[in-house]
Order: C-alpha cells, then structure tokens, then sequence
C-alpha cells in the first residue's frame, strides 16, 4: 500500500516521510501551491486515516476537509507558489487522526467566520464559505491559532475522545 | 476530470461527469458545464461516474442548476444512493435546493418536457 502514495507523482515526497507501517509517528508533507497537490495530499491523508482506524464517513470527512482547507490557502491565502509554504502535519492516534495545516501566509482564521446560513433557494443559495463550512459540518475538531509568523489550522477526525 | 454532453429521448440534455470534481476538476470542466446548462432547459446531471465531489465542484453544480432555472428549465442530479458523492451534497444542504434521484429514469422524467397532445 505505502507503494501507492505519490511515488509516480512530479512532485515527491522524501522516502523520510513514510513511517514504516503501523508507525504511529506523526508525519510532515510540504505542500507547493499548486492545486495539482492537493490530490497527492488527499491520497497520503488517506493513508494515514486508513492507519488510524477512521470509519468510511471519517475518511470522507477527512479527504474532503483536507481538500477544502488548503485548496482555500492556495487560492486566497497570498502563499507564494515558488516553494513548499504550505506544511501539512498527519498525527495518527487511536481511532482518531489530527491533521494540523501550517502556511505562511498573512493571518487568516477560518474559525471566525460566521455560521454559514443554510440557504433555503438556489436563487439565496451562497456560494462562498461552503468549504470552510463543510470542514465545521464534517470534522470532529477545527482550531485555529497564529504561531510564529504561521497560520496553524488543527482538524480531528475520528473519535479522539475513544483514544486511550 | 471529464464531462459528456448528450441529448438522450424525450428532448432530455444528459451532462455525464466522470472522475475528480475536486477543486482543479472544477475548474477543468467549468466552461463546458456553463455552456450546456446555459443552452438547454431540460437537463439531467449524471454523478454516479465521479470518485469524489469538493465545494468548488458544487459550485458548478448551483451555477449550472440556476442558469437552468432562470432561463425557465429544469435540471436535476442522478447519484447512487449512499455514494460519497450524495454524502456531500446533503451535508452541504444542496440537496433540498436541486432535485437529487437515486434512478436514472426517475432523474430523466422529473426535468422531461412535457410533449403537447
């Protein structure tokens, strides 16, 4: 299976970055801004929400979350596309997987957003914020914090509260 | 990703979408989907062939789904029932705002014009 994950792909990630399997270890992927990335990204996610135990509807919950949440940094977040500013970090627990995503971009919190309002027609029906708010709908956990000069998103998927 | 534009029986406008509508699929097919949504007023989208569905894919799908509309059309969903991709749709609420069928012939006879006589 570890064969699977991006091995064919442009952009590589290092052997270093593959635990042996049933490594609990968490994992660091550099992510370049480029929307090509992120199908590598949702495969290597799915590795480790396989690993983690994660049910059908968490695995959904987690490739679709991944997608959202840094496909929303590579279009609006002003990271720059000549390097790997983007740093996705995979720490596999027990029946749970906490997912944190770093950029260096300028500050931007997506827990601050408002609810968005579920429309009630397709003419009302916004389009923006649907990302962020299917990351809040689907993911057992989304906190955001500012860290040196960073943008520090932390998602959970699972159920961490199970975990030993 | 990849998207197939066909008229099938009864004046029905079938857009097909196979693959990754994820956030560059979306972009991929854009124009294409705008075109025939834009230009027919019966149209049924088939999803059963796409592996996994993001919010700019939605997008499209709303767009589309209004373009239809506001030209005096119908167009509706075709998923399988339980698919990742139906999954989405409802956690997103797009499916109370566009009709979603699990049947093929049902997606096809909800946007049908009725023939006169």
């Amino acid at each position: 299976m570890m064969d699977a994950i991006g091995l064919q792909d442009p952009v590589q990630v290092p052997p270093q970055h593959f635990p042996a399997s049933g490594s609990m270890d968490s994992q660091q992927v550099a992510v370049r801004s480029d929307l090509a990335e992120l199908e590598r990204l949702c495969r290597i996610g799915t590795e480790f929400g396989q690993r983690a135990g994660l049910s059908d509807d968490e695995m959904l919950a987690l490739e679709l979350s991944l997608e959202e949440a840094v496909a929303n940094i590579m279009m609006h977040g002003h990271v720059p596309d000549d390097g790997e500013h983007i740093v996705v970090t995979f720490a596999p627990q027990a029946r749970a997987l906490v997912v944190k995503i770093e950029d260096d971009g300028p500050p931007f919190d997506p827990t601050a957003l408002p609810p968005h309002e579920a429309p009630t027609s397709l003419d009302d029906a916004s389009i923006g914020g649907l990302g962020v708010k299917l990351i809040r709908k689907l993911s057992a956990g989304m906190t955001y914090q500012r860290v040196g000069g960073r943008n520090q998103l932390t998602l959970v998927f699972g159920s961490p509260s199970l975990a030993a | 990703m990849e998207i197939g534009v066909e008229e099938v029986d009864g004046g029905v406008t079938v857009i097909t979408l196979r693959g990754r509508m994820d956030t560059k699929g979306a972009a991929e097919i854009d124009t294409r989907f705008s075109l025939a949504s834009g230009r027919n007023k019966a149209v049924m989208v088939d999803l059963t062939g796409l592996d996994f569905l993001a919010s700019m894919g939605i997008r499209v799908l709303l767009t589309g789904a209004r373009t239809v509309k506001s030209n005096g059309g119908k167009l509706d969903l075709f998923t399988r029932e339980g698919a990742d991709v139906a999954k989405v749709l409802s956690a997103a609420g797009v499916d109370t705002l566009i009709p979603m069928f699990h049947d093929r012939d049902a997606a096809l006879a909800a946007v049908r014009p009725q023939t006169a006589g």
